[in-house]
Order: structure tokens, then sequence, then C-alpha cells
């Protein structure tokens, strides 16, 4: 099936066009509700989000409304599948599934996971000679959204004299460059580094502890865009990492 | 070797070191004094080194060990390497300030081709790169977008086919550039991929370099996979699936590009398991593929050479030269010619027709000579069986065979339900593929469980109403196919799979025979393809259709010398009344398949409709679209190699009665095509009825 937006002339582009963004994702979106992460440091948010977005044919009705005759009452499966047919399954199935795990510019953030879809009319637009009805859809989309200054923690997996390199959540990576690792610091190599180590050799805090599991920074930068979603820490303001408190 | 180290003697009181000197101790490269680079050391950051070992004392061991051993590989190399650190450093400190120099040599060193030996620039050894890797390493964070053209050339730089400390020091280059730098991460991965295709052999033997062999490169590349999947979690799904999409081997491909990028595929997703059913489901739609070019192919060629074709080259041994088997096609033809004396005009207008075809044809593959056809042809069979064979072996590790009534675990059901899916997907909607579906023909039987759920969902798909016609057609087909071939289908589950159908066919007959004025195929498909499915399934299972013994041999020819019906179950009986009814399925159903039922039946002593067929032939058998196809999926499986997954579970034809009783009824069949689907022909069996084959209509 082709893109059923591609046909549509009464949808504008968005106006900052960026290679980066597949073509999956709906061009139209309003943010409803920006719920304000209550807690401090946490880059997980709820974000309800309304997209205008097309529906197939094929999910475009209710087959228990429209032919009840036809289904039968039983828990069989011909009539699940008829049952699962209906806008909503449509909607998930060509619109949000394929946002998962992606960068969307709108809400700024990962989208992780989606919830609650509700659809703001009761009817679907057909606009003019378009093939697809469109109807305003809102959802509850879970996104990670880390932001600057702000203070994650992470598992430490790399190690090396240039930087630290970390995962958050065992999902997220982030590196400390060099740079941003505070001078007190050292970093011992490792003696054997010449012949089969399997580390270069590890971090030293100023305090003369060995860097291992889990480490707290500060985000530094964000680079995100499509697939490509990079994080870069800090550690020299040491006093407020150590003061920050971290969502469990 | 002492000239490198005593000049390295002589420069040390300055403290100024040409690069040479450090870079090309231990190596066997030519020195060159002209090109030196002039830097001081020392300089540039006290960090990384700050731990380092006091430069005096391993300098003094390093000039002993190269003075007094000059063969040894073994050297203390810590200053050196501090000095290449230091080259580095300079290298990228000078291409902040805008000088290039030292950047270019730096890259020069990655371009430099390891393949090939020149003498006026040498490529830089193994131990000097690995100084230059190890050194880049421990200022990774600095390699940003800037640097770019710089790790290209380290990305694009031949490492797989040199030694294991070079391999393990330029993956950890790999993980800390994308650990740094996530950004990286594509043209690392996409790297990877390309990988794991075949691999020239020059890259394999470089010179200077022990040889390496395929699977040692394949090992190195999932390693490296591996351990950059670890570090970047989320560029499994968003980064490599797309990218293994992507480097996906062309369909025209040769057999072993396929094999390796389709065997690598599989260990990826064993250590992914996030793209498992994702790739596989691409793999098996590019299997799929492949059979199908094969399938037109073969209907292509002339009929008779593409009959003969596909029995020869299943079974015959592929490597077999082209020029032999050329001689047996001509054979072939030449008994069919010798054959054709009683045949009937639409024989010969047949002839004709294919005739047409065949130049048609040729005219299509524009001048490619038929030795070339049959040549890629086989290639492609070759092709598809090997990676069929590498796809049974993945599912028979995941979904392995246990005792009887073992309930699978968790992790095999999700396999298989993987499989299922794949298949609703992909292989189901695939007009007449020949081979692929075997995936779930196998895995359906290695647990009865699965065997229960597949039957169940195809008798569910082909009586359902709501479902397109082509849903419920081929749904019939495959459910006639899987029950009459599959050996691990209890006789408990043919019975009620053939009660279900009949009695199917019972409702329908009361509701619709009133309206029925003539046979009509296009109105009536739905009904007739069941009935087709009855009479198929009843060729081969007759033995698991009654209620004798089924071991008890005797008693069912005491039961056919007296002339007695066996005991049927009691729905089969509605197929006597359908088949008498004004419906008259035997004129549109596939004449193959109502042949060889009449003939079964007759000698069953279930019925006998040799005067229905005969009747039908007096007034025509209408136009040959109106026939239904001769289609069931699980035909004779005849890939050489991969066969040996299949034979086991297979029941294989068998007549109702012996053989040398009369063996050319069967086969009397007046249209060739589908003769040739029915199993005579291509089974063992059938080389004996062939040449008789149509000489005798048994009336």
């Amino acid at each position: 099936m082709s893109d059923p937006r591609k046909s549509t002339k009464g949808d504008k582009p968005r106006k900052r066009k960026r290679d980066s963004l597949p073509d999956s994702q709906p061009k139209k979106a309003r943010i409803e509700i920006q719920r304000a992460p209550k807690i401090e440091n946490q880059p997980y948010h709820i974000v309800t989000t309304s997209f205008y977005l097309s529906l197939a044919p094929k999910y475009a009705f209710h087959a228990e409304k429209i032919f009840p005759q036809n289904i039968s009452t039983e828990d069989d499966e011909a009539a699940n599948y008829m049952k699962s047919l209906n806008p909503k399954t449509g909607i998930e199935k060509h619109h949000l599934d394929p946002m998962l795990m992606q960068f969307y510019e709108p809400v700024n953030g990962i989208i992780i996971a989606y919830n609650n879809i509700r659809f703001e009319s009761q009817t679907a637009k057909i606009t003019a000679e378009a093939p697809y009805a469109y109807v305003w859809t809102t959802v509850d989309l879970l996104v990670w959204r880390p932001r600057k200054e702000m203070i994650l923690k992470g598992m430490v997996t790399l190690q090396s004299a240039s930087h630290i390199g970390l995962l958050v959540d065992n999902t997220w990576n982030a590196s400390i460059p060099l740079a941003k690792i505070p001078n007190d610091w050292k970093f011992v190599e490792n003696e054997e580094a010449e012949e089969e180590a399997e580390e270069a050799g590890l971090w030293v805090d100023a305090k003369g502890d060995k860097l291992e599991g889990l480490l707290r920074f500060e985000v530094d930068t964000l680079k995100a865009g499509g697939h490509i979603f990079a994080m870069e820490g800090t550690l020299l303001n040491t006093e407020k990492i150590e003061r920050a408190t971290l969502p469990e | 070797m002492i000239s490198v180290a005593q000049s390295q003697l002589d420069s040390q009181p300055s403290s100024k070191m040409t690069m040479k000197h450090n870079i090309e101790n231990g190596s066997s490269t030519p020195f060159h004094s002209k090109k030196r680079v002039r830097f001081a050391s020392g300089e540039f950051g006290a960090k990384a080194t700050k731990n380092e070992s006091d430069p005096e004392d391993s300098d003094a061991s390093f000039i002993t060990s190269t003075t007094t051993n000059t063969s040894s590989k073994k050297i203390k190399v810590t200053r050196p390497m501090r000095n290449v650190k230091d080259f580095v450093r300079n290298a990228l400190d000078e291409r902040a300030n805008g000088k290039m120099a030292g950047y270019e040599k730096l890259r020069r060193k990655f371009q430099a081709s390891p393949e090939v030996f020149d003498e006026q620039s040498p490529a830089p050894s193994s131990q000097e790169l690995q100084m230059t890797i190890k050194a880049l390493t421990s200022v990774v964070s600095r390699l940003d977008t800037k640097c770019e053209s710089l790790v290209e050339d380290i990305i694009a730089t031949n490492w797989v086919g040199r030694d294991n400390m070079f391999v393990s020091a330029y993956v950890k280059l790999l993980a800390n550039l994308v650990s740094a730098h996530a950004h990286y991460m594509g043209s690392v991965t996409k790297m990877l991929v390309q990988n794991l295709g075949s691999i020239s052999k020059v890259r394999m033997n470089l010179p200077g370099y022990e040889p390496v062999n395929k699977n040692t490169v394949y090992d190195r590349v999932h390693f490296a996979l591996q351990y950059i999947l670890d570090l970047v979690p989320t560029a499994s799904t968003s980064t490599l699936y797309p990218l293994l999409v992507q480097c996906y081997p062309h369909q025209k491909d040769n057999k072993v590009e396929h094999i390796l990028y389709v065997d690598n595929c599989l260990r990826i997703i064993d250590y992914v398991p996030s793209i498992r059913h994702k790739l596989l489901t691409v793999i098996i739609s590019h299997v799929i593929k492949i059979d199908i070019e094969i399938q037109g192919d073969l209907e292509d060629l002339d009929d008779s050479v593409g009959e003969q074709l596909e029995a020869e080259i299943m079974q015959v041994d592929v490597e077999d030269d082209v020029s032999e088997d050329e001689d047996s096609d001509d054979d072939e033809e030449a008994t069919e010619t010798t054959d054709k004396p009683e045949a009937e005009e639409q024989d010969a207008e047949e002839e004709s027709e294919d005739d047409d075809e065949e130049s048609d044809a040729e005219d299509d593959f524009g001048g490619e000579t038929p030795e070339k056809r049959l040549k890629r042809l086989r290639e492609s069979v070759d092709k598809l069986d090997n990676l069929l064979d590498l796809l049974f072996g993945y599912y028979a590790k995941h979904i392995p065979e246990t005792e009887a009534d073992k309930i699978p675990t968790r992790e095999v059901t999700e396999s298989y339900e993987n499989l299922q899916s794949t298949f609703w997907q992909t292989i189901f909607p695939t007009y007449q593929s020949r081979y692929t579906q075997f995936l779930m023909f196998w895995a359906a039987q290695r647990f009865p469980h699965f065997s229960d759920h597949f039957s169940a969902l195809m008798v569910q798909r082909m009586i359902d109403g709501q479902a397109p016609q082509h849903t419920r057609i081929t749904s019939t087909a495959y459910i006639a196919s899987y029950i009459a071939r599959a050996k691990t289908v209890k006789a408990s589950d043919v019975k009620s799979v053939v009660n279900l159908m009949c009695r199917w066919l019972g409702d329908y007959m009361n509701l619709r025979e009133a309206e029925c004025k003539f046979p009509d195929a296009n109105r009536y498909r739905w009904f007739y393809q069941v009935v087709q499915a009855v009479m198929y399934i009843f060729c081969y299972r007759w033995r698991d259709l009654h209620f004798l013994d089924e071991e008890d041999e005797e008693s069912i020819e005491l039961h056919l010398a007296n002339s007695r019906s066996l005991p049927w179950i009691p729905d089969l009986h509605v197929l006597k009344r359908v088949i008498g009814s004004r419906f008259n399925p035997l004129k549109v159903c596939s004449q193959a398949v109502v042949d060889t039922f009449a003939d079964t039946a007759f000698h069953l002593q279930f019925m006998t409709c040799w005067s229905i067929i005969e009747e039908n032939k007096r007034n025509g058998l209408g136009p040959e679209e109106y026939m239904l196809d001769c289609y069931f999926p699980f035909d004779p499986y005849t890939l050489k190699k991969s066969r040996r997954w299949i034979d086991p579970v297979y029941i294989v034809w068998q007549p109702a009665k012996p053989e040398d009783e009369d063996d050319s009824d069967e086969n009397s069949s007046d249209d060739e095509d589908d003769a040739a689907e029915w199993p005579y022909k291509v089974d063992g069996e059938a080389e004996v009825d062939e040449g008789d084959s149509s000489e005798t209509h048994s009336m």
C-alpha cells in the first residue's frame, strides 16, 4: 500500500524539513498536555499528544457494529480477527508502532510507548479527493527526554584514557569525554595493556575510589534525529552531581 | 634494524625523534631517512602519559633488546608507543589549528593498502599501525565530526585479514569510537555488515601476515559486532537491522554469497534477539523469491524439458556436467514423441503450443542458449537447496525434537509462532511456491500440539465464508496436502479433518444443490476445491479412513476379496452423493486427481465412478481454464541436500493396489501437464510407469 499521506494535497509539509526523520511520522501534531515531571532529574515523561492521522479503509469500521450478524459471539479466531479490524488497531499499526523507539521532534524525545488512544470526533473526514479518511487522534506517549543539566546515572561500560562510556537504564548510551572529567581524576592504565587485556585501564576519582558500576553524571549535550541518538555527559560539576536526588 | 636502533640512540640526547624510528621498530619495512617528520615529544597532553613507567628505564631495555636480538619480534614497545601517542596527539592538535600535514600523514597510514606491496610508499607494519590504533584509542573523544575523514579511513582499512593482536586493538578502537561518538555507529556497523558476505582471497592473504580463513574473519566480525552492540544497544533495531536488509545479496548473486550471508545473519540473531523475528522474515521472503524464480523458469522451458529437468535436477547430482544432461533431455523428448502416435488431437495442439512457447521464451532470454539457462537454473536450485538447509538447521536448533506428548517450552512455542506468522505473511499468500512452505510442514510436525494448531487454522480458513476466495482456495490446497503428506498426523486427526470437510460438503449440498443447473467451476469453485481435497486425502490416507485395524492387512484383503465394503467413517459417504449430483465435480476437478481417485475408490470398493468420467469425456471436458489447478503445496520434496529434513516426516505415494497388477491406469491422464504434478512421475516408482503411461486407457 502506498503511503496515504503522500496523496493528500491539503497536507502542508512541515516547515522545517529534516532528512533524518522517517516518512512514517505524522505530519501534523499538537501537544496537548506536557506533564512537567514533578520529580527532578526524571527523563521519562508522559506527553499527551494529538495527531492528524489517516485511516486505511481496512480499519475504518467496527465489525461488531456493521455486521453483527456475521460475527459469532463465540471466542473463535475469525471473529477475533474481524473485531481486531477497528480504527484503533489501524492507528496503532500504521502510525504509532513505526514511531516507537524513534526520535520525534514535536515531543522532543524518543517515544518508548503509547497508551490510551482516543479520537476527537466520532467520524473521520475525507477531504476533497483524498482516498483516506483523516481524524484527530489523541494519545498518551511515554517519552524519553533527557534535558541538559539533568543528572542521570548510568552503568559504566567502557573506560579509556579519553572517555568514559555509560549505559543509562541498560538502553541509552552516553559518553563523558576527557575534557568533562575532573582534573583530579586519574586514569590508571592496565599493566598488561599491551597484551590481550580486556580493558585499557580504570579511572580513579578524586577520593581514590575505582570507577565501576553506576556513575552519576550531568547531561551536557544531546544530539538526536531519526535513528541516531547521542548523549554526552560531564562530571565537572561534582557538587551538584552529589547533591542531586535521583528518581528511583 | 641496528641502524634504526642506533639512529634512535643518536637522536636521544636532543629528545627530538624522527617518526620513522618509533613506528618502524621490529619491522622489516625499509627505512627512509628522507621522509622525516620532526616533532618534539612530551609536549602534549600530560594526562594520559602521566602514569607511564619511567621513560629512561624502558628506553634502555628497548635498545638492548633490539641490538642484541634483531630478529626477535618481542620488543618492549613502551617508548615507541609513547612516541606514537605523541605523534597522534600532535597531528590532532595541528589539525585543530589548521595544519593538516600530520593529520594527513595519519590518514595515509590507514589508507595505505596492505594488500599490495609498494616499494615507494610501503604500508605501515602491523605493529606500527597497532600502536597508532592504541594511541587513537586513548584520545578517542577527540575524534569528533571534524576528524570524520580520518575515522572513515580507519573504518575502511583492512583489519579482518591481519593478526590477532591487531584485530583486538582495532576492535577496541571501534568500541571506543562508538561509545564516545554514537553517530559513528552507522558507518561502523555498515562496514561490519559488508564483511558478512564472501570475502576476496586477496584480503585474507596479506603479504607479511599469516593467511586467515573465512571462519576466522567471520568470528572477528561477530566479535566486533557483539562488542559494539553491548555498548550501544539501541543500534540493533535502529541501525543494524536496516543495514542487514540493505546489504542482503541480490537474488541473482551466486550461491556462496547467499549462503554465507544467511549463515551469518542466523548467527547474529542468536546474540541480537530483538531483531530475530524481523530478520527471519526477511530471509524467508528472499528465499521464496528464489523459489518462485525457479518455478517460473521451469514453466518457461518446454514442458517435457521442464518436467525432466525438475525430476533430474532435484535427484541427480547437481554437479553433473551440462552436456550429459542435455543428452538425457533429448532422450526424453525422443521417447515422448515415439509415445505419441495414439495421442489425440488435443495433444498435438498442445505440442505446437509448447513449441511456440519455447521459441517465445528463447526470445525473452535474449539469445541465452538453452545450456546456459539450464546451468543457471541448476545453480538457482542448488542455492535454494542450501539456503533451505541452513534454515532447517536453524529451526531444528530452536524447535528441538523431544519425546512425544511433551509440552513445548515457551521459547520453542515462540519460535514456532514466529515462523507461523512469517508463513502467513510471506509464504501463504505467494502463489505456487514449491519448497519454502516445507519449513512450515516440518515445523508443524515437531509437536503434535503444533500440528493440531496448524490443521485447525487451515480448516478454519478453508470454511471461512468471510475470507477472500484466494485464502479459502489456498487453505484448501494446504490442508489437503498437509493431511495427505504429513507422517506424524495421527489417524484420528485424519478422520476428524475429513469428517469436518465431508460435513461441510453435505451442508453445502443441502443449501445449494437446488440452484445448480450445470457444473459451474467459477460459481462453485470453493465447493469443488473441497471435493478435490477430500478425494486427494482419500487417495493417500484411505488406510486411516475406515474402522478396521490399520495393521490388519488380512482383514482388509478379506473384505475386498468378499466384495464387502470396508467400514468407512460414516461422513465419507457424502462423497458418493456429491459425485453423483448435478455439481458433477469429476468434470471440474483436476483430471489427475479424478483418475487416481476413481482407480483407488474402485479398488477399495468404495464407489465406482468410471461411468461418470466416461460420460464427462464424451461431453467434452470444457475449456481448460475452468478446470481446477492440481496444486498441492507439499508435493514431493526433491532438493538433494535439504530433503534429509523432510524425508522422515513425509508420506510417499503408495498406490492402493499393488504395482504389478496394473500399473498403467493411474497415469492414463489426458492432461500430461497435471500428470506431471501428480506424484507418480517424480517419485521413485515413476520411471516404471512412464513407458506405457499413455498407451492404455482403462475405461
